[in-house]
């Protein structure tokens, strides 16, 4: 029972700090990865290249040293919400479909297309889940928005827009685990005072009405969090709109080239055998 | 001596905050030197936290100017200058963190100052390494304890460069074991020539000020050295201040010896206190406070329990190892132990919010463990004052949040706000005045109160309180504890963590010791000194019992806990 441990359950968001070649990339690179591959995810069919992306998601993960069953364990909490999606396209969306169905239960039809439709959901989500996993395993967030800041540089015209831009990266990833901890809190004292999180015997809809009140105190405690954190900054000397440095450049080696070449590659092959 | 210069300069300076008629800073004057310490007190909303927002520029004088390091603060192309040079730390060491890690944070200020890339690196280096957390620079930020992100926001405040730094209650927060670290911290750069300007409404490190200023609802009441300052202690009461605890007894013995002097520094104390003791008689034989046997069968029991955060995880961290534990009706339990050794997870264990991962428990004759068990009411019996417990009011209304644990437990009209009234009652609110408060509008004192209220409006048999007045301002947690005395006095049995030693020796304790999720001592207050060394676990002394072994080789035969029978003792020894 670690309904408490918000922090855990999230694995989304939660760097590793390791030496491997993944965690070497250059972090512009990460992310036109995540960016390239995510799309091919979302517009590849189930076989067999939804399988091989997985499998080569599986691949990165293990050069990365990571446990692709913890990094798995992010899809959890939207689990329901995956298999309520597939319950309403099985048996409430009207379709025309040809051929006869596999089988019918009561007066709902179900189809061959059916299946697969919620078996590319199913593994769509994983396929994403996985990618985001990893890629928040091996990218710190110092990486994230250095990475935000080299890829805006084209788009903007002012200097300021790559910077703040990537500052916004920082302190959005900096605020996960203070809600994190704030929702522990709040459900904590709900449950010392009766609220049955955390209790034997705990339905889905319980679960989703028990949550709802969370969203309120969660926003002001982040609003309040972020007023502090504006007069830190500026005794910092941070000034919005001004231009600032960094602590580390980041330069591509060969390495670097080899993988976005690589990546290209996979993409266009994937793209090329859809529309082809 | 060279001649110093004045770093900081106030002259006739008054601020208010928009839509507020009263000054919250009213027509304050002085002059601070560079490299001198300097303790600025006051109680809550004495206009403390504005004079250090004024200070760094962070707010603008509507009168009179600021001038830090010879720049005016009303200035806009000042600020930056301004702002490297006097760093500010504030209370809560986690909210001041930008980056999510350690040497990233450190490099925010140099970045902001648009320095070149191996520049920051070099003022990072240095600034971690001499804030101690150079082993630690690429750790992730938010699992610093809250010692560790204190040092962390100051050595975001050294890559700065500056020469200033100003700590806004900047140890309220920590532990008395990471207050120290912090103290040799300070003093250490002080060494080195920083000016440091510490706000506080505790009375502690007075012995070591260069300069104290006292303010009171906006007002400078008093300037001066430490020498001032212990003369004018009749008027702190005046200014809503405590006197510290060191001032408190140098003065009461003063009245049974007048050869002694006052004193705020412990050393100076302990050594007049030297010939006192060696003319004291034979010790008379102390009565050991014996236990008396347990009444009944235990309330609570855990055997053998184990726990583990994060189990599932890369990296499972320890909560709890083999804990043996039986508690009885009338007993008050204190937990003591340093940050991490297990007292939260152990309270929280009580009340049902975490299980352990082995072991077996018993509470209050049910087993939680037992899928039929209704964990929900069962932890209703056994209130949870958490750590820091208003930051988790969550309701908007005084009002409903306390109703929130009897309304779960379904009680509705008359009945509902019946035990609303008699909680709020029990914890000195007026049900009337307060009911429609906004929590968000009640000072750090009443929040608490509201978050105790909440808890006693569940009627609990038994209270758990993890670390109930931490981090208030002296005169709340007074007031705090005296409530938690009376509640005790009713019936209500206690179990409580603190990581102040003389606040857990008032409850009169049975004392549980803890160090790296271990049980490590259960008995008496007087055994634990007797026998073991606080310090190995991240304890200290209590005072009384500090100067005592100063002044006698002996000490651990026979020796004085509390100020009362230090008082006594003395008498008695005298006497003959």
């Amino acid at each position: 029972m670690s309904q408490f441990d918000f922090s855990s359950n999230l694995s989304l968001g939660q760097y590793e700090p390791l030496d491997t070649p993944v965690h070497r990339l250059v972090p512009a690179l990460k992310m036109l990865s995540v960016i390239l591959l995510g799309s091919a995810v979302l517009f590849s069919p189930l076989f067999p290249q939804l399988l091989l992306l997985f499998l080569f998601f599986c691949l990165i993960g293990w050069m990365g040293n990571l446990k692709i069953r913890y990094l798995m364990k992010g899809i959890r909490p939207i689990l329901p919400f995956l298999l309520l999606i597939g319950v309403i396209q099985i048996f409430f969306i009207s379709r025309q479909l040809e051929g006869d169905p596999l089988f019918s239960v009561w007066i709902f039809k179900i189809y061959r297309e059916d299946l697969f439709f919620t078996a590319r959901l199913f593994a769509r989500f994983f396929c994403l889940v996985l990618l985001l996993s990893i890629f928040t395993s091996v990218t710190p967030v110092t990486e994230i928005s250095h990475g935000t800041e080299a890829l805006l540089k084209p788009f903007g015209r002012k200097q300021a827009l790559a910077h703040d831009m990537s500052l916004v990266v920082t302190i959005t990833f900096r605020f996960i685990p203070i809600l994190a901890r704030e929702a522990e809190h709040i459900t904590k004292a709900q449950a010392s005072r009766g609220a049955s999180f955390g209790t034997w015997n705990m339905g889905l809809l319980k679960k989703i009405r028990l949550y709802i009140p969370l969203i309120i105190p969660l926003f002001i405690a982040a609003l309040e969090r972020s007023e502090i954190l504006v007069e830190a900054m500026e005794s910092r000397c941070y000034e919005a709109g001004a231009r600032r440095t960094r602590l580390d450049e980041f330069h591509w080696k060969f390495a670097d080239w080899m993988v976005l070449f690589l990546i290209i590659v996979i993409f266009s092959v994937l793209f090329l055998s859809r529309i082809l | 001596m060279k001649q110093k210069n004045t770093i900081m300069e106030f002259s006739s300076v008054s601020y208010s905050y928009p839509g507020r008629d009263e000054a919250a800073v009213n027509k304050i004057s002085f002059s601070l030197k560079e490299g001198s310490r300097v303790l600025i007190f006051g109680s809550n909303g004495s206009g403390k936290s504005t004079l250090t927002r004024l200070m760094t520029g962070l707010l603008r004088p509507d009168e009179g100017s600021v001038q830090t390091a010879g720049l005016d603060s009303s200035l806009r192309e000042n600020l930056r200058a301004i702002r490297s040079g006097a760093g500010l730390l504030f209370q809560n060491p986690s909210s001041q963190i930008v980056a999510t890690v350690v040497r990233e944070d450190t490099a925010f200020g140099p970045e902001n100052l648009a320095l070149s890339s191996s520049e920051i690196r070099q003022r990072v280096e240095k600034a971690l390494k001499r804030s101690g957390m150079y082993a630690l620079r690429r750790r992730a930020s938010h699992d610093l304890s809250a010692g560790q992100q204190q040092r962390l926001a100051l050595a975001g405040v050294l890559a700065l460069g500056s020469g200033c730094l100003i700590l806004d209650e900047a140890a309220s927060m920590l532990n008395p074991l990471a207050r120290k670290d912090m103290d040799i911290l300070l003093d250490q750069l002080h060494g080195q020539g920083y000016t440091i300007i510490q706000v506080s409404h505790f009375m502690t490190n007075i012995a070591k000020a260069d300069k104290i200023l006292i303010l009171q609802a906006g007002k400078l009441v008093f300037e001066g050295g430490t020498e001032d300052f212990l003369v004018r202690e009749s008027s702190l009461s005046d200014w809503a201040l405590d006197l510290p605890d060191i001032q408190k007894l140098s003065g009461e013995l003063k009245g049974l010896f007048p050869e002694l002097r006052k004193t705020l520094d412990e050393k100076q104390l302990s050594s007049d206190l030297k010939p006192i003791f060696a003319g004291l008689r034979q010790d008379p034989p102390i009565a050991v406070g014996e236990t008396a046997p347990p009444a009944g069968p235990p309330l609570l029991s855990l055997h053998h329990v184990n726990y583990q955060y994060k189990a599932q995880s890369r990296h499972p961290v320890t909560g709890l190892i083999d804990l043996d534990f039986d508690f009885y009706r009338d007993e008050t339990v204190v937990l003591m132990g340093s940050t991490g050794s297990g007292k939260s997870t152990f309270l929280q264990m009580l009340n049902l919010l975490l299980l352990p991962s082995s072991g077996r428990i018993s509470l209050l004759g049910e087993n939680p463990l037992d899928k039929k068990c209704d964990l929900a009411r069962l932890r209703s019996r056994m209130g949870l004052v958490m750590q820091q417990p208003e930051k988790q009011l969550f309701a908007s209304l005084v009002g409903d949040d306390v109703a929130f644990g009897p309304r779960q437990a379904g009680l509705q009209g008359q009945a509902l706000s019946r035990r609303v009234k008699d909680a709020l009652d029990l914890m000195e609110l007026s049900y009337s005045k307060f009911r429609d408060r906004s929590i968000r509008a009640l000072s750090g004192g009443q929040k608490r109160k509201v978050a105790l209220a909440g808890i006693l409006a569940m009627k609990p048999e038994i209270l758990l309180l993890d670390e109930p007045s931490a981090g208030l301002d002296p005169r709340s947690a007074a007031n705090l504890e005296r409530l938690l005395l009376s509640l005790r006095d009713e019936g209500i049995q206690l179990i409580l963590s603190t990581h102040d030693v003389e606040q857990a020796l008032r409850f009169d304790p049975r004392l549980l010791v803890m160090w790296e999720g271990r049980k490590v001592f259960d008995g008496m207050p007087e055994q634990f000194f007797r026998e073991m060394d606080p310090e190995q676990y991240g304890l200290e002394y209590p005072l009384v019992l500090r100067l005592w072994q100063e002044g006698n080789s002996q000490w651990r035969e026979s020796f004085p806990l509390g100020k009362d029978q230090l008082k006594s003792r003395l008498l008695l020894g005298r006497a003959v």
